[in-house]
């Protein structure tokens, strides 16, 4: 074998490993201006290719999940025709509960947080990497669109958004290793934050070691921090072991969200609750 | 065409592709790294510094659709690119599985060095989970990958004797 390297191959690698670090150094420090705008440049110019593709995908992906799911939405249809029958017999009584709620909810000051403005956006591009749970989706700063505004669905939390361009905007999922979301358990009260994992589960940290939790509970946003607004599903408790080295136990959580096979999303304009 | 331009062109056309069509043939995290066979080819065909160049810019272009940690990819596709190129290209020969092997490899190596990076600079990781759920399936996607895709960038980018005779002087 002989060498392929030279003294320039060496001062290339040099040079681009330093410029490499610089803008590591810069990111990390929060004044890459022109790292922002480098960034809205792709963006605007791979935003186009993949509204495209998100636009012929979608048919085909709907297709393809409807008939994987034909016998169990026909399962499901059953049960929901029976808790149908029981859920009506249920409103009138709700519908007093409801109202005396808001009498006293009224009247000790208290805000309804769950009034939330959203817009609908389609996701046209998801993480081009293995290592960030990220999506872009079709609505940016022209359509009223800030950054950390939260992005949810009907099934709950999806993420925050990251960054804006004029039509575009990237969120960060929850699943991300970079996010942390103040939750708390519905069950018990209990607060603690939950981290991504990226492999599709959720981490639940933080939480008082006597907390009372069970697999199965629904944990939500707690509000607190601002970005998310309060009571949002976050997922349910799936897996809680101990750790040989740490006091912490591993709580597991599974997503209230699929977070990767998203097709459209809300995103929250405005909480006039708040 | 110039080999000077397609080289542009076709990673060009590789971020489109990894930015649109590969999140929708992923399984979960996994999913394979196109940028990272045409650094690999490239650097194979072309020696290190053209490695070094390709890896560099491949790896920010990566980075600014990924934010988060901008500037890491093209940390470890430099490095990446310019270690592939110093590989004599004839030890590689005619067999297709060796490119192949290489590419796991080096996608192994590449997104280990990844998430190192990413722990100096204070980042909590989790090396077993990540290592078992997201290294070697993706390693092994890649590779899967590379198969097909090797031989035609090859053929893309290759033919370039003067420089590769510059870069083994």
């Amino acid at each position: 074998m002989y060498s392929r390297t030279s003294n320039r191959s060496r001062s290339i690698l040099v040079f681009l490993l330093v410029l490499a670090a610089l803008i590591i150094t810069l990111y990390y420090r929060g004044s890459g201006g022109v790292i922002s705008r480098a960034q809205g440049l792709a963006l605007t110019v791979v935003a186009p290719a993949q509204s495209a593709v998100a636009a012929i995908g979608t048919p085909f992906r709907r297709i393809s999940q409807y008939s994987l799911r034909l016998s169990e939405v026909t399962r499901e249809n059953q049960r929901l025709q029976r808790e149908n029958i029981e859920l009506n017999a249920n409103i009138g009584r709700l519908r007093q509960v409801s109202a005396e709620n808001e009498r006293l909810r009224s009247l000790a000051g208290f805000r309804d947080d769950f009034k939330l403005r959203t817009t609908a956006a389609l996701v046209i591009g998801r993480s081009p990497t293995s290592w960030q749970s990220v999506a872009t989706i079709s609505l940016g700063s022209q359509d009223g669109i800030k950054e950390r505004a939260s992005v949810v669905t009907d099934r709950g939390l999806v993420g925050q958004v990251v960054t804006l361009t004029k039509g575009t905007a990237i969120v960060q999922m929850i699943d991300d290793r970079r996010s942390g979301v103040a939750v708390e358990v519905v069950r018990t009260g209990a607060t603690g934050i939950v981290e991504g994992r990226l492999n599709g589960t959720l981490r639940l940290r933080f939480i008082a070691g006597d907390a009372d939790i069970k697999q199965g509970d629904l944990v939500v946003t707690s509000g607190t921090g601002g970005v998310y607004p309060r009571g949002i599903k976050v997922g349910r408790v799936n897996e809680i072991s101990d750790t040989a080295y740490s006091l912490e136990k591993e709580i597991l959580l599974r997503p209230a969200v699929v977070y990767r096979k998203l097709s459209e999303v809300l995103v929250v304009t405005d909480r006039p609750g708040e | 065409m110039r080999a000077d331009l397609r080289f542009p062109l076709i990673l060009f056309t590789t971020w489109v592709v990894q930015a649109t069509i590969v999140p929708s043939v992923a399984f979960g995290a996994v999913q394979p790294d196109l940028l990272l066979v045409v650094v690999v080819v490239s650097a194979v065909l072309r020696g290190p510094a053209f490695g070094a160049v390709a890896g560099f810019s491949a790896g920010l272009l990566q980075d600014l659709l990924a934010p988060g940690s901008i500037g890491v990819g093209a940390l470890v596709k430099t490095a990446v690119g310019y270690s592939v190129g110093t590989i004599d290209r004839t030890l590689l020969g005619d067999n297709v599985l060796l490119p192949v092997a290489l590419i796991a490899l080096v996608s192994m190596g590449h997104q280990g060095a990844y998430l190192g990076v990413l722990f100096l600079s204070g980042e909590g990781i989790d090396f077993v989970t990540f290592a078992l759920k997201i290294i070697l399936p993706s390693a092994a996607y890649t590779a899967a990958v590379g198969l097909a895709l090797f031989p035609v960038l090859g053929r893309w980018l290759g033919g370039n004797q003067a420089e590769r005779s510059v870069e083994l002087s």
